[in-house]
């Protein structure tokens, strides 16, 4: 069972015809309870391949499978409903400026059709586990930046999703942080889950905890042994 | 001419419709001729792309397209007989307009058939990730719009016809047109009772095959779902003329009055919308069955999102074939009790 992209390209269209791809004819799988690491320069398209593997972009040709089905060239409905088994943090965090750390969490949860209660369960026990119990009702935004990217990951990880795609999700966590993070991404892909981490952090890249690591430059992927 | 802002409502539906349904239609022929779904590469990403957004030009397409239609038969009917001096109804209307009243009607009601065609193959595609009716939906598509466009340029001939300062004589119309059938009928022996008897009878069994159909949707393939689909429209025009000749002199309570639209006046509680519209509800959920049958015969992997809508529309058709009988068989009805015997 892999999350595979297949003869992925992917140029941006804003950057004209001439533009060289980020990637070009890539073809890499990601294996369903393990977790992998890809790394790279700034620029490289570390992020693009994150967003691409939820389908929040579309590939310039070649497609995302998952478990064989194309879920990239889906029709907007059905990749709607393919990307709630998925959670995402991403490397600006886009939290819900206005709302409690406890609706921001509670935000991936709403189109689940789940009853309210067992909605607002999951997302404290989630909060919890990520040391933000204090903060449950508090604005996100008077969170600091290394509480803000827990809250990230704890909306990314609330629904259990079947593919955690994370951004750079330990930049602005102190070791212990770090660590306690690492071992929920652990337990994630222990459950079954896909894992893929990007990041530049030295700390997840001598880790060995992730299963493979792929080096992402100039728009080449290599297996990193 | 006539510049009512109804008429230019019309317009204005069909204007955008035709803006719509081109960009749709440019769409479709650029990516339908290179098609292929095996292929991932950047054009056929594209087409794919192309097909998606066609797809929702189609859906606005079909909804401006009914909603034009339904402003014309309420103008028709309703509105535009307080501006054509003489006119009663909308036969007085139509008759104002010359022949492309009618021929709007026509073109028009079979330009929403085709679009519900395609409409019915977009449900059943959306159910399938992989999109494998998008050829032929396109091909329906590109079938209705010139359809559409036959339906705006005879509208504009209509409305080009009409002369507000020229009277009509409306009901001369209807009698000169019911003259003929009605002897013809007569010497056949069909008689008023008749044509409500049939009538009846035949609704209802449609009603109840479309009840059958529900149980077992696959029950002689996609042939007899298109002939069912033939047969319920030859049973629409019957029951027009049904209603005319049949049911309409309980309705007016004349015995001969043989006029389609005054079931739309207010004097005959606009009963009109209630029977043409459960006519119209019957023969377009019947095209929609057709199309499942079809698909569900030659799509193995759509079969069961296709027999679904199949077993949707036939309860429709059931549905409004009862509403149908009802609202026509009570002035009957209403007539028996109050006087005691038969009209005819």
């Amino acid at each position: 069972m892999t999350l595979a992209c297949h003869n992925l390209t992917m140029a941006w269209p804003q950057a004209g015809n001439n533009a060289e791809p980020l990637f070009n004819a890539v073809d890499v799988g990601f294996e369903f309870g393990q977790m992998t690491l890809v790394t790279g320069p700034t620029g490289s398209g570390k992020s693009t391949l994150l967003h691409l593997l939820a389908g929040l972009l579309r590939p310039t040709s070649g497609e995302v499978r998952d478990q064989g089905r194309p879920v990239s060239r889906w029709p907007a409905g059905h990749r709607d409903q393919w990307r709630r088994q998925v959670g995402i943090c991403f490397q600006n965090l886009f939290l819900m400026p206005g709302l409690s750390l406890l609706d921001n969490v509670l935000q991936s949860l709403i189109p689940r059709n789940m009853q309210w209660s067992a909605m607002v369960d999951l997302a404290q026990r989630m909060i919890t586990v990520l040391d933000l119990a204090a903060f449950m009702a508090a604005p996100v935004q008077i969170l600091s930046g290394g509480q803000q990217q827990r809250a990230a990951v704890a909306r990314a990880m609330v629904h259990a999703p079947r593919i955690l795609l994370l951004d750079e999700p330990t930049a602005f966590q102190d070791d212990a942080h770090a660590e306690r993070l690492m071992d929920l991404f652990v337990q994630c892909a222990a459950g079954g889950a896909c894992v893929v981490v990007s990041s530049h952090d030295a700390r997840l890249r001598q880790s060995d905890r992730f299963h493979a690591r792929f080096h992402l430059d100039d728009g080449v992927f290599e297996a990193v042994e | 001419m006539i510049w009512h802002p109804l008429a230019l409502a019309i317009w204005c539906g069909d204007l955008l419709a035709w803006a719509i349904g081109l960009d749709a239609a440019r769409r479709l022929m650029i990516a339908l001729p290179q098609w292929a779904p095996a292929a991932g590469d950047h054009p056929q990403l594209m087409r794919e792309r192309s097909l998606e957004l066609a797809t929702i030009q189609g859906q606005w397409v079909l909804m401006l397209q009914a909603g034009s239609f339904l402003l014309l038969i309420f103008g028709l009917s309703t509105v535009w007989t307080a501006i054509v001096p003489g006119a009663m109804c909308g036969t007085g209307v139509l008759q104002a307009m010359g022949g492309g009243g009618r021929q709007t009607l026509l073109f028009r009601a079979a330009a929403l058939l085709v679009f519900f065609a395609w409409r019915t193959a977009a449900q059943i595609n959306s159910r399938h990730p992989e999109g494998m009716l998008w050829p032929v939906m396109g091909r329906l598509f590109l079938l209705g719009l010139p359809l559409t466009v036959l339906g705006s340029i005879t509208w504009g001939q209509a409305i080009a016809a009409v002369d507000p300062a020229k009277a009509v004589d409306c009901c001369a119309v209807v009698y000169a047109a019911a003259a003929r059938p009605i002897s013809s009928h007569a010497d056949s022996g069909i008689g008023g009772h008749a044509w409500i008897t049939i009538c009846v009878i035949g609704t209802l069994m449609l009603a109840a095959a479309g009840m059958a159909r529900r149980r077992r949707p696959l029950w002689g393939g996609g042939w007899l779902g298109i002939f069912f689909w033939g047969l319920t429209l030859g049973w629409a025009v019957f029951c027009l003329q049904a209603l005319r000749f049949g049911f309409g002199p309980y309705t007016y309570q004349v015995l001969e009055h043989p006029c389609p639209w005054c079931f739309f006046l207010p004097e005959h509680s606009r009963v009109g919308f209630l029977l043409f519209g459960a006519l119209a509800m019957i023969c377009l959920e019947q095209t929609a069955a057709g199309v499942a049958a079809v698909i569900a015969e030659k799509n193995a992997v759509l079969a069961n999102a296709a027999q679904d809508r199949l077993r949707a529309s036939q309860l429709r058709v059931a549905a409004a074939a009862l509403v149908f009988c009802i609202a026509a068989m009570i002035p009957v009805l209403k007539w028996r009790l109050q006087f005691g015997a038969w009209m005819f």
